[in-house]
């Protein structure tokens, strides 16, 4: 099986090592992985600060860039979500450029989605031992309808101890753009949601996003909260090497 | 619309003082969350009596359904406004149309000069909010009295609501008490049954002397004339029953066709607001009070509000008028829960208020509500009419940038970025430039990782609460061929 | 503004014209009919609702049963002074008016007719309101009253007050006036043409949430509502 992989601005600069965790477990599973050097972001950021024409520009280029692979995965549920949800809304007018963004973002996948529902995995052998809570990402649990596929992974973790997140539906406060426009609000609503995650002795809060775990790990860390965070795919493939599989 | 008074002073000074006020926002958090609590367990419990035949549809069906019915009663609107005024009349009522705010205090002036009318009691209506109708007729030298318990307590205070459904949140019992003993002229314990028989017995007398009513409407049904008015306390049914003329505000978007699709909206309309299967009151009113009955008002008129709404049909945001006034979209957002109503400076506040404060008035002057989201779309998901809030919400901040009255600075510097970005080259480069550009501000931790902490220009923004990870030292793109080699191992 | 001209700027903000005449439209019922049909199953689910709402409901098997319910209700209720009540078929072969009177609550049935508010001052001095009703939902516990009776042009005689301002409604409702769901009723008005000047669906007695979130019972409306079920 063929997969692209679009790593995305966030881990492409921030969190490099999700991608190669990405890399390495895909290829666990027999993918093989291409990376087309001409990717940048998804646009998402023209998107939500009003820039219409900019964002469908990123769109086209994405379009461009992946148009031919098999499958396209990224380790970001709101990208994900970006591409999936609003790439088709954004041509509706044209109608090639309409069918060319609905053909791409119906093969669109973020990282656990993929794993789960097209490679079928559920184990992926991992041993952690932890007291983990899985933030859901805001875009991924709603534009992209995607909650259970990461959960179903962190169950089969050996010795990884996930905790229920008692207000899964509250937003971090990142919201890209937000978060420094109204940085009062964002901060206030990092507090909040990491108050709830301090409250269940969590040791790392887990995500399939980087501006999530940039929001609240940045806000954890200044704060001095006894909580870290990490991606899925980190923990996994750390997981998995030390389960020495 | 004229400009909104409450929408002084800025924005940012708003939500510097909401932010500050813990008690507020530990009442709102509460309010918030135990409406959201109630209106999932009502819904759920909808859901599991529709899968036994229990129930006219789950939430999904009824949402599908109220969508359908407004749907087609804002594509025929026209019609539909003439149809309700013909039957109004018929029912014995007088129709008015107002296309602004101004003209629905005209209107209720020239009634209540006709009527030599002093006293007005008032139910529930944001609508009546909206054109200020209070502060108009008060300056005319009528007395206007709020009958619904939290907005009596509002008034008393002379502030405007926190949460459209239950405006008093902010209040502590206390300070309730204080205000109720201002106007007893004696103390008050602060029981909520005190408090209550004090309100009952001083707004009875209200009721008893007021020569007009006013209310809002929740739905109005345009093929028998009906005005439909949801309720809890009973004061609603007080104002259309007891005073000699009842003048009901109507947004136009308050229309649905038949009695038969009332099922439907009722259905969501409590469920949503405040997790009940029905309010304790549903008040069908058709008319005034009829030859030979023994109670109702003589006079009923009926006040069709524009006031901007027009504005949004046939455009991209006309779903916006599909908004049942439920409040359940302000009970999920994360940004509500923090800053509360009176932040938003629009007596329309939370996700709703953000989209249709704008457009109701005029976008210009109304460029901060938009922004003030994380998008996260939690409100789209809570809204029992579906309504795509977030999504109109990037509307709107497409629309500000249009009209060149976005934040310029910020604009500039992301028109730039977002331009330069696009292209695979500089991508690469900038992020070697950025690491380069960071490097002064990146400090290197005892454990070998590092951070920054403090960073100039807009990113200070971030930087004074939260802190920042360093660019990596490889990006995941130089460090790709190294994985590819791997991967031909 | 008048009606031309406003319909107008909707008309042209929809891109319509008057020639595009009446809208069709299927109103969305007839959903199918959910819920039991069975009468003892609609009564007592009725009953377990009304009990959720801080409601009271009592089953009798015979009319004769009712005044002397009736006059024990107001004794318990622990109200005294005169009691209002419809002056409507359903309640006028009770014999309410006696009973309550000997028990020391004068009734005054409420007579239509006068012009001007001397009804209404009545019924605001009344310690209880006794009314009919036209139908009772049995998934809410809720109660529908008409001003007039529905379908009846003309038939006044009840008021839209008597269940309101008095603190303690007492209603009187036999079993084949109940329904399952609130879309039944609408359906049924929709049926009988014109509408009472006002439909009331009560469910419980009145309540708000307006002092710090706490529950409070009786702030415009009746603090106390009994339903008779014959």
């Amino acid at each position: 099986m063929k997969v692209s992989l679009f790593i995305t601005c966030l881990a492409d600069h921030f969190y490099p090592e999700v991608g190669e965790a990405v890399v390495h477990l895909l290829r666990r599973y027999g993918c093989e992985v291409d990376f087309p050097p001409n990717q940048t972001c998804c646009g998402q950021p023209a998107w939500n600060t009003g820039l219409e024409d900019e964002a469908r520009a990123y769109a086209r280029a994405y379009i461009e860039t992946f148009e031919n692979s098999e499958y396209v995965v990224m380790p970001s549920g709101s990208c994900a979500g970006h591409v999936r949800y609003y790439y088709p809304q954004m041509f509706k007018d044209d109608k090639e450029m309409y069918r060319r963004a609905c053909a791409v973002a119906d093969k669109t996948y973020e990282f656990s989605q993929f794993l789960v529902n097209v490679l079928g995995v559920r184990d992926v052998g991992a041993r952690f031992p932890a007291k983990v809570v899985f933030h859901n990402n805001c875009h991924m649990q709603r534009e992209l309808g995607v909650f259970e596929e990461p959960l179903t992974l962190l169950r089969h973790v050996r010795d990884l101890e996930l905790l229920d997140n008692p207000r899964y539906d509250l937003c971090c406060g990142f919201g890209g753009a937000f978060s420094v426009k109204m940085p009062e609000i964002s901060t206030a609503m990092a507090d909040e949601r990491l108050g709830i995650y301090v409250g269940t002795k969590a040791d790392i809060i887990v995500s399939c996003d980087g501006g999530c775990l940039m929001h609240m790990g940045g806000r954890a860390e200044r704060q001095g909260l006894p909580v870290r965070t990490m991606h899925l795919a980190t923990l996994l493939w750390e997981g998995v090497k030390s389960n020495g599989r | 619309m004229a400009a909104d008074p409450h929408n002084v002073p800025d924005f940012k000074t708003r939500i510097a003082k909401a932010l500050g006020d813990e008690r507020l926002r530990g009442a709102v958090r509460y309010t918030a969350d135990n409406l959201r609590t109630k209106r999932n367990a009502v819904v759920a419990d909808l859901n599991e009596q529709a899968a036994q035949r229990m129930a006219i549809g789950s939430f999904a069906e009824l949402r599908r359904q109220a969508r359908r019915i407004k749907e087609h009663t804002l594509k025929h609107l026209d019609y539909y406004l003439e149809q309700a005024a013909e039957r109004i009349r018929q029912n014995g009522g007088t129709v008015h149309w107002a296309g602004s705010a101004a003209d629905v205090v005209r209107i209720a002036e020239e009634i209540a000069e006709r009527r030599q009318a002093k006293r007005v009691i008032k139910s529930k209506s944001m609508a009546s909010e909206e054109v200020m109708f209070n502060h108009a007729l008060e300056a005319k030298g009528v007395e206007v009295v709020e009958s619904d318990l939290g907005e009596y307590i509002i008034q008393l205070a002379h502030e405007t609501p926190a949460h459209i459904v239950i405006p008093a949140i902010h209040k502590t019992r206390r300070q309730i008490a204080d205000m109720f003993g201002a106007v007893a002229g004696r103390e008050l314990t602060t029981d909520t049954p005190t408090l209550t028989k004090f309100a009952r017995e001083t707004l009875r007398k209200k009721f008893m002397a007021a020569d007009i009513g006013v209310s809002g409407a929740n739905f109005l049904v345009a093929e028998s004339g009906t005005i439909c008015l949801v309720t809890n306390e009973g004061n609603g049914r007080l104002t259309t029953s007891v005073p000699p003329v009842h003048v009901a505000i109507v947004g136009i978007e308050k229309l649905v066709p038949t009695l038969e699709d009332l099922a439907v909206v009722l259905g969501l309309l409590p469920r949503s607001a405040t997790g009940q299967k029905i309010t304790t009151y549903f008040n069908m009113i058709t008319g005034p009070r009829r030859p030979g009955e023994p109670d109702g008002p003589e006079e009923l008129h009926v006040i069709f509000l524009d006031n901007g709404r027009t504005n949004l049909l046939g455009s991209k945001y006309e779903e916006a008028l599909m908004c049942i006034r439920c409040g359940a979209c302000l009970n999920v957002c994360p940004v509500y829960r923090n800053i509360g109503g009176h932040a938003y400076g629009s007596i329309y506040p939370g996700p709703i208020g953000s989209v249709i404060s704008p457009l109701l008035n005029d976008l210009g002057a109304w460029t901060d509500l938009p922004q003030a989201s994380s998008l996260c779309g939690a409100c789209h998901e809570a809204c029992p009419m579906g309504i795509h809030l977030h999504e109109h919400l990037v509307s709107l901040r497409m629309d500000t940038v249009a009209m060149g009255k976005a934040d310029p600075g910020f604009t500039r510097v992301m028109k730039l970025w977002m331009a330069a970005w696009r292209r695979p080259a500089i991508y690469r480069m900038a992020a070697k430039l950025g690491r380069v550009a960071m490097r002064p501000f990146v400090k290197k931790r005892a454990d070998g990782t590092e951070v920054a902490e403090s960073l100039p220009g807009p990113f200070a923004a971030w930087t004074n609460t939260r802190n920042f990870p360093p660019i990596a030292s490889r990006t995941f793109h130089e460090r790709w061929s190294d994985l590819e080699k791997e991967g031909k191992r | 503004m008048n009606q031309q001209a406003f319909v107008n700027r909707v008309r042209a903000r929809l891109g319509r014209s008057v020639a595009d005449g009446v809208p069709e439209w299927q109103p969305s019922l007839p959903i199918p009919d959910p819920g039991p049909t069975d009468t003892e199953a609609l009564v007592e689910r009725y009953q377990a609702e009304l009990v959720k709402l801080s409601g009271n409901s009592y089953r009798v098997s015979s009319e004769a049963e009712i005044a002397p319910l009736v006059v024990r209700i107001l004794k318990e209720s622990g109200v005294s002074g005169h009691v209002v009540r419809w002056d409507d078929p359903l309640l006028n072969g009770l014999g309410l008016d006696e009973a309550l009177g000997a028990a020391g609550f004068p009734v005054t049935p409420v007579k239509h007719g006068e012009p001007g508010r001397p009804q209404v001052e009545l019924v605001e001095q009344a310690v209880a309101g006794i009314t009919g009703a036209d139908f009772a939902i049995a998934e809410t516990g809720t109660l529908v009253m008409g001003s007039s009776r529905p379908g009846e042009a003309g038939a006044p005689g009840r008021g839209r007050t008597v269940s309101l301002l008095p603190p303690v409604h007492i209603a009187v409702v036999r079993k084949e006036q109940f329904v399952y769901t609130a879309a039944q009723v609408f359906q049924r008005l929709r049926q009988m043409g014109v509408l009472p000047s006002q439909v009331i669906f009560a469910s419980g007695p009145s309540r708000s949430a307006d002092i710090e979130n706490d529950l409070s019972i009786g702030v415009h409306g009746p603090a106390q509502v009994h339903v008779i079920i014959i």
